[in-house]
């Protein structure tokens, strides 16, 4: 499996390392009882088919992100901050609703990073 | 009197060059071009082997990788690999072959009687034997039937070959190198794209080398010179393409020429596959169809064109298809004496007037009764109407072709089943995968040549080339004639009709499956093993099937197959491991110091990736005592040790203690500047993660140090609630664990040792209280200190960039020798902390609360932390859950044990106990044994009298739970 580092682009996952479910809505830090939590950390459903994780690219450039992969195919479709431009303006793709719609705050950082890591250049490449 | 004999037809061998070789200690000759097969037929050797169970007399088959009985031990000391496959292994001077299975010798084995136990070596044998009431008696049998039963025998030496593993990428991967794959690999290499052929023989042109037909041999020639032109072909002989995987990605295993590695491993990502991998040619089923000289048509045809091996002067031909008529007449035209037993009732025209041609008498709607002949089958008596008995020298056979589709169906497409030429055939293939010729189910070869140029057009287009390609040149030959066949799929009778020749499953065994109601394939399998063993099956599978699904009353295509999976032929674990063996297994991870350990006497030890200094020879040379002389010398006066290892952490930024302040459960936030705090983090579960020293540097900066264990651990966490969850704090985190190298100074005179080493510092107790941090810079180098202890004496933590760690440790010694400083090892330092009850990575199982570890109190009532909402589930606050006790042993003269099993005394020694001793150590301040240990109910038990159980040794100690804090309890020592 190759999996497209926002950052770095495409590498073995063998540079990787997983992280957790990303469709999962952390509790916000002090807040949320014992159920919460208790849901939050065992809870997990175990989906086929499209899905969506926390990676890091640990022997990389260290940087967490999320990935949207099929758990049956291993096809992995772009994560928002690749692609054309890679703009995340929200109606550019559903990846982006989607995932703002089950973690906003991963959503938050790519805006942020879009800023900073001045994704201009990029733009009007084509994927290969 | 020996079967086969040496034609002088065009073959492709080179008889001008020949090959010494011995076979059971016997000196023989081949040519260059064989395979140790052909050669050992060519020397008439027919009788090679014994079978799995029955040690039957065994001989070769096929000529290819499904070969089930041609298995030989090959090589010598830990060169040895047993299961070589005959008709595969290129013949090279000095192969020494050994047969397997058989003792005292092949002809005369003495496990042979075997043979007459059949009865009770049957389907489902070792489960209804072993598993019932005689389940006891499983270990006396076992080695007696592991003896009795079995293919070749690892040996017990290193293999001592070299095995290799590249990289590598294509636009275009062929594998197989017939008609199909050769005309795919030339009209790719055309486009100027990168283009692979992969061929797992080392002769290119698959079923094209059987062929004898000099048309198709100068077409082949053709096409393997164009392709050395194409400067970006790849030509890969002598390749096996063992299984696809994600992404395209396909495993190779290459024996290289000319090259110190044996073998090379190959990740090769492919833009586009064709899968040319051909057919394998089927088995009929019928009584004592293993015998030596039963062989496949097909292999027959390839002993004689291409190795020009023929049999001496008779053979029989047992068909239900067309294509065992090109062996019929080749043989014909070899001199050999055919008859035809003819499982059909009509024949096209064609092949009935050149069968009249070449004068071979055909009995139609003819199978075969039985083999005779033992060791050498000597005759056949034929079945139906025309019983009669005709001797020969071989027995060729085929029962239709079947598709190699186990590449196409590794991403977990299934094969599908097609009535017209009875097989399975591609259920179809992933994006960017191509088929062509056998692997289709298109067995014809001008078919193949057009299906193979199809295939590569259209991966061309995959990979967006689009200029016009000039088409391969075919054959002058007459079109494909069409194929035609009739299954044979009933079940035979008799008690030696065998279906799997390398597990010995018979006919029989699969009638007992079926009655016993092992139906589903799966089950069949693994209830007869058929289909196991290094040929997983290639000539067995489909007949076992078809026979199951006759039985049960199911079409072929209801019945299904056994599920294909990596690797597609055996393949040595060498290779997978590659260069990653013995010190290259994993990476070392040295200290800065490292090499100053290495000149002074250092004995090191691997703790995780880590090579730490063990104990040094001033203080002895073995581990049992050195240690003791080290902590002495750290309890009485002082001693200096390597902590490098330790996880370093750099965290800054305006939010810094906001965060410190949420992950540890004790408080950051008011942490003064100069000040350092011992820190517990745990998992969002409650469970503890890691433990540590943080100090504080300034308003926004922060040194985290965590375990060496942990260090990893910790960064990724760390980094994680940072970059996706806490996106609000406004926090760097750098490691600096590579960066940063320290040393421990620990006992009573450790601040003198400072002070001899930085005369200009002030370290005193009132600047540099327990617990102080300073920097300073010491000749132009930052160096920091921590007075932190993990021994309980008074010590002081010394950290300096990494490159200056070694000068900095040598300016300690020089300027302390006066005290007598000395280094001491891990050991020791572990030792101490043992004494002073501080837990560390032995200690902590990823099942401790912070309870458990009494650092409960520890906790803030009032702040948020990690861990804090599950901290306080039912089960973490359970009475009686495994936490941290102290233990003092109460036997002079006696051990107490590293994973030692805890009883209280009254208990009957059995079980799982009530807990075990973690970490264990000598303690030169009390003079005895003493451990850590986790117990249930911990030390709500303290003074109660256990015993200490090692059963691998026989040992029960009797000893008494303390608190783990054995010295210092007031803190006097570490507050000096």
């Amino acid at each position: 499996m190759r999996i497209p580092c926002p950052h770095c682009g495409e590498r073995d996952v063998a540079e990787f390392r997983y992280g957790s479910d990303a469709t999962k809505q952390r509790p916000q830090h002090g807040t949320g009882d014992l159920k919460t939590w208790h849901d939050y950390v065992f809870v997990f459903d175990n989906p086929k088919g499209q899905h969506i994780e926390y990676w890091q690219h640990v022997l990389g450039c260290r940087q967490w992100f999320t990935l949207k992969r099929n758990t049956a195919t291993n096809q992995i479709l772009p994560s928002p901050l690749e692609g054309e431009g890679g703009a995340l303006a929200p109606d550019e793709g559903a990846v982006a609703t989607e995932l703002a719609s089950t973690n906003p705050s991963s959503v938050l950082r790519m805006k942020d990073a879009q800023s900073t890591f001045s994704l201009k250049g990029r733009r009007g490449e084509k994927k290969q | 009197m020996t079967a086969f004999r040496r034609t002088d037809k065009p073959a492709h061998i080179d008889r001008t060059k020949p090959i010494t070789f011995t076979f059971d200690g016997k000196t023989l000759i081949g040519f260059s071009g064989d395979t140790l097969a052909s050669a050992l037929l060519a020397n008439g050797k027919t009788l090679l082997g014994r079978s799995f169970k029955y040690h039957r007399p065994r001989g070769v088959i096929a000529a290819g990788f499904e070969e089930p009985n041609a298995l030989f031990t090959t090589g010598v000391g830990g060169r040895t690999e047993p299961n070589t496959i005959g008709p595969t292994t290129e013949l090279v001077s000095g192969i020494t072959a050994k047969s397997q299975n058989a003792w005292p010798s092949l002809s005369f084995d003495v496990m042979a009687a075997n043979q007459l136990l059949s009865p009770i070596f049957s389907a489902g044998f070792y489960y209804k034997t072993f598993m019932g009431p005689l389940k006891k008696s499983w270990m006396m049998y076992e080695p007696i039937i592991r003896k009795a039963a079995g293919l070749g025998v690892a040996v017990p030496d290193v293999d001592t070959a070299r095995y290799e593993q590249r990289h590598t990428f294509c636009d275009v991967l062929v594998i197989g190198s017939g008609p199909a794959g050769l005309a795919a690999a030339v009209t790719a290499a055309r486009s100027g794209l990168r283009v692979t052929l992969t061929e797992q023989d080392f002769e290119l042109g698959g079923s094209l080398l059987s062929s004898g037909n000099e048309v198709l041999e100068q077409w082949r020639k053709t096409q393997i010179a164009e392709l050395e032109s194409h400067r970006e072909a790849r030509v890969l002989n002598r390749t096996t393409a063992q299984g696809i995987y994600d992404g395209n990605l396909v495993v190779l295993n290459c024996i290289p020429q000319n090259h110190p590695a044996k073998m090379i491993l190959e990740q090769c990502r492919a833009k586009t596959i064709i899968i040319a991998t051909g057919a394998i040619e089927r088995p009929l089923v019928f009584e004592n169809n293993d015998r030596p000289g039963v062989m496949l048509a097909s292999a027959v045809r390839t002993y004689l064109n291409r190795y020009g091996v023929a049999p001496k002067k008779r053979a029989v031909i047992v068909t239900n298809n067309d294509s065992a008529y090109a062996t019929a007449f080749e043989l014909a035209e070899a001199d050999v004496a055919v008859t035809v037993a003819e499982h059909r009732s009509t024949l096209s025209g064609d092949l009935l007037a050149k069968a009249a041609q070449l004068g071979i008498a055909i009995f139609p709607n003819s199978g075969i009764a039985n083999v005779i002949g033992e060791k050498q089958i000597s005759a056949v008596r034929l079945a139906g109407r025309h019983a009669v008995t005709i001797e020969c020298d071989v027995l060729a056979m085929s029962g239709g072709w079947n598709p190699v589709v186990h590449l196409t169906s590794h991403g977990g497409i299934k094969p599908k089943y097609d009535e017209k030429i009875a097989a399975f055939v591609p259920g179809g293939f992933a994006p960017s995968h191509y088929g062509a010729g056998g692997v289709n189910g298109t067995f014809g070869v001008m078919a193949a040549i057009r299906e193979g140029e199809t295939a590569a057009r259209a991966a061309l287009e995959t990979s967006n080339f689009s200029k016009k390609l000039e088409a391969v040149e075919l054959p002058a030959m007459r079109e494909d004639r069409a194929y035609t066949i009739q299954p044979q799929w009933t079940v035979p009778e008799g008690k030696h009709a065998f279906v799997d020749f390398q597990n010995d499953v018979t006919s029989k065994d699969i009638k007992q499956a079926h009655q016993e109601g092992y139906l589903s394939v799966e089950h069949l399998k693994r209830y007869t093993t058929l289909g196991m063993g290094t040929d997983q099956g290639k000539t067995s599978n489909i007949n076992a099937l078809a026979m199951m699904a006759d039985l049960r009353g199911l079409p072929m295509s209801a019945a299904g197959t056994t599920t294909f999976r990596p690797p597609y032929a055996p393949l040595t674990i060498g290779a997978i491991a590659g260069r990653n063996v013995g010190a290259h297994f994993k990476p070392k991870r040295l200290s800065p110091l490292h090499d100053w350990h290495v000149a002074h006497g250092a004995t090191f030890i691997e703790a995780g990736l880590w090579m730490r200094a063990w104990y040094y020879d001033w203080a002895g040379h073995s581990p049992e005592t050195a240690y003791i002389k080290e902590m002495e010398l750290v309890r009485q006066n002082v001693g200096i040790s390597d902590v490098s290892s330790l996880g370093k952490i750099d965290v800054q930024g305006p939010d810094a203690a906001e965060f410190l302040n949420r992950i540890y459960v004790n408080g950051f936030a008011k942490l003064p500047i100069g000040r350092a705090r011992y820190g517990v983090m745990l998992n969002d579960d409650g469970i503890v993660l890691d433990d540590g020293t943080t100090s504080r540097i300034s308003d926004t900066q922060f040194y985290m140090t965590t375990t060496t264990a942990q260090a990893g651990e910790v960064m990724s966490w760390l980094e994680y609630l940072l970059q996706m969850h806490w996106t609000d704090l406004n926090v760097h985190l750098t490691s600096l664990t590579d960066e940063w190298g320290g040393m421990a100074v620990s006992g009573p005179n450790s601040r003198r040792a400072l002070q001899l080493a930085f005369p200009e510092l002030d370290v005193t107790t009132e600047t540099l209280p327990y617990i102080g941090v300073m920097d300073f810079v010491f000749e132009d180098v930052s160096v920091r200190i921590l007075r932190l202890s993990f021994s309980g004496e008074l010590a002081y933590e010394v950290h300096c960039p990494a490159n200056y760690t070694t000068a900095l440790w040598e300016h300690i010694l020089k300027s302390a020798d006066s005290l007598g400083i000395k280094p001491y090892g891990l050991e020791a330092l572990a030792s101490l902390r043992i004494e002073k009850g501080h837990v560390a990575g032995a200690d902590l199982d990823h099942r401790n609360t912070l309870d458990d570890l009494g650092l409960g109190k520890m906790a803030g009532k009032e702040k948020d932390y990690i861990g804090k909402a599950l901290r306080f589930r039912e089960d973490c606050q359970a009475p009686e859950r495994w936490s941290l006790i102290g233990i003092e042993c109460m036997e002079d003269g006696k051990k107490l044990r590293g994973g030692a099993i805890l009883f209280a005394a009254s208990d009957e020694i059995k079980g799982h106990g009530r807990g075990y001793i973690t970490s264990v150590t000598w303690s030169t301040e009390l003079n005895k044994f003493i451990a850590l240990a986790l117990y249930n109910g911990g030390l709500k038990h303290e003074g109660e009298d256990i015993i200490c159980a090692f059963p691998l040794k026989n040992e029960n100690v009797k000893a008494r739970i303390v608190s783990p804090h054995f010295i210092d309890k007031q803190g006097e020592r570490l507050h000096a």
